[in-house]
């Protein structure tokens, strides 16, 4: 049985070596290595050839598009596929293999951050993927459906691959898509919890929160592109369903704990002893893959992260799904171009009319409940309706113009719920409803202005996102 | 959240199913292997 490595890299020639220089330690020997070089401008091509790669040059601008240039050059029965800033143990070829004999059609290994990395994001990473190992991918593994094959270090048989058509590279997380559409072809996938591969992990706020809205996007991207497959398998509705129905829950569960807590603070108490169990439980598992000292540094962190996440994810699914605002092209440690797509003008006039009559039924029902003047009840009716149809319309905005909308509604709607007659009241609820008309004015121009700069910053970029709809 | 950790009731549900999934398929092991 032959086995070939493939590397997609794109200006990696300050991590490429270590990563073939773990290809070359295995203890199970791989017959060829195929490095991709997608637009490089270093070293990379020199560095892959000088150990013995074979080295395939390309202008791809992408992932899956580089693994696809590089697999007509395969000639392996098994293929292990390799980030270029990954280092594998020395076992992991032999385990892959071993899992694949098994009768796997692919497999993956386990992350972790290079031991050299430190700081609160990546011992927040740490934990996790420690946690995931005996965990939640253990989990998944068990009722048969991975949610993803580390993108970073996973094998299958080459056959496979160029069944389901190459790796499938439209959607902004191309191994989440290339796992759900080994699924969709019935190819079955597992878990190599023993193998274990090092990566550099988002050491910064900044480059964290622009990976994790990345993966959010993809997995929303995904369930949007595999749905029929999804709904089709009770495994996919227990994994991908449960994850999503506590994202949505989400809101719902921590409003209530809040209001519960301000009832009664003794709710304190639970909130400490969930955490605490929470803490244990989580200790027990993670120690099996990291130090002691790695998991009391890493809990707090993971716990705080956590919170970020569901944020990232929550903004992420009123983007993707209801906004349908695509991330296209993403930025990595080479700082390509992002873009995410622009609203499209059936979509924006679908939602402002849909709010603008939500708001307009709403508006009529409290105006004739509070036996308002007809006159006043049409004002009431067309402000309310006006306010927030241009708040909706800031969807396509600068964050903190969004943020301003919703303030200015936020006061409308106070004001209405409280249906404040006073004079002083009725001042304030027109101040609140003139600005918001105003931003929303001004909004709609940036608005417009805002899609044409985002496509000719698309136009303009190295790496640009294809322009054709994702779905 | 990508695959790596899951939170909330669905995250307990899941590890449910997967924990019985897992312990009868132990125990089916066991059984097989004691009437060998």
């Amino acid at each position: 049985m032959k086995i070939s490595v493939l590397i997609p890299a794109h200006n990696e020639a300050d991590v490429l070596r270590e990563c073939l220089d773990a290809v070359l330690r295995q203890t199970l020997p791989v017959d060829e290595i195929v490095v991709v070089a997608d637009s490089c401008t270093d070293d990379t091509t020199e560095i892959a050839k000088q150990s013995g790669a074979l080295v395939v040059e390309t202008e791809q601008g992408g992932k899956a598009a580089s693994q696809d240039a590089g697999l007509p050059y395969v000639t392996g029965d098994i293929l292990v596929c390799i980030d270029a800033d990954t280092i594998i143990d020395a076992d992991v070829v032999e385990k892959f293999v071993a899992e694949l004999e098994r009768g796997a059609d692919a497999t993956c290994a386990n992350m972790l951050p290079m031991p050299q990395q430190t700081g609160f994001w990546v011992a927040n990473r740490r934990y996790a993927y420690a946690l995931g190992r005996f965990w939640w991918r253990w989990c998944q593994a068990e009722v048969g459906r991975l949610m993803v094959l580390s993108g970073c270090a996973y094998a299958l048989r080459t056959e496979t691959v160029r069944s389901i058509g190459g790796f499938p590279g439209k959607l902004i997380t191309c191994d989440m898509d290339l796992t759900w559409s080994l699924y969709e072809a019935g190819r079955k996938t597992t878990f190599c919890h023993t193998a274990l591969a090092y990566t550099y992990d988002p050491e910064t706020f900044t480059v964290y929160t622009k990976q994790m809205r990345r993966w959010a996007s993809g997995f929303f991207q995904n369930f949007q592109r595999h749905k029929l497959a999804v709904v089709k398998s009770p495994a996919a509705i227990l994994v991908v369903g449960s994850l999503l129905f506590d994202l949505l829950m989400m809101p719902v569960t921590y409003a209530f704990a809040i209001l519960w807590m301000i009832r009664d603070p003794w709710t304190l108490e639970w909130l400490a002893i969930s955490i605490a169990i929470h803490w244990v439980i989580s200790f027990a598992i993670v120690t099996r893959t990291i130090t002691w000292r790695q998991a009391i540094v890493g809990f707090p962190c993971y716990w705080v992260a956590n919170w970020w996440n569901k944020a990232i994810y929550l903004w992420t699914f009123t983007r993707e799904w209801i906004l349908g605002r695509h991330y296209v092209s993403w930025t990595g440690r080479q700082g390509r171009a992002t873009l995410i797509a622009p609203m499209s003008r059936a979509r924006k006039i679908g939602l402002i009319s849909v709010a603008a009559a939500a708001a307009l039924a709403d508006a009529t029902w409290h105006a004739a409940a509070a036996e308002i003047s007809l006159p006043d009840t049409a004002i009431l009716v067309l402000a309310i309706a006006g306010a927030a149809a241009v708040a909706l319309s800031f969807f396509c905005m600068p964050r903190y113009l969004t943020f301003s909308a919703f303030l200015c509604i936020g006061g409308v709607g106070g004001l209405e719920l409280n249906r404040v007659p006073a004079a002083a009241g009725w001042l304030l609820f027109w101040c609140l409803a003139l600005v918001a008309l105003t931003i929303g004015l001004v909004g709609a121009v940036l608005a417009y202005l805002g899609d044409e700069a985002q496509i000719e910053y698309q136009r303009g970029a190295a790496f640009a996102g294809s322009t054709a709809p994702l779905f | 959240m990508y695959g790596h950790s899951h939170s909330g009731i669905g995250a307990i549900v899941l590890t449910l199913v997967a924990g019985a999934k897992g312990g009868i398929g132990y125990l089916v092991k066991v059984i097989a292997h004691a009437q060998h």
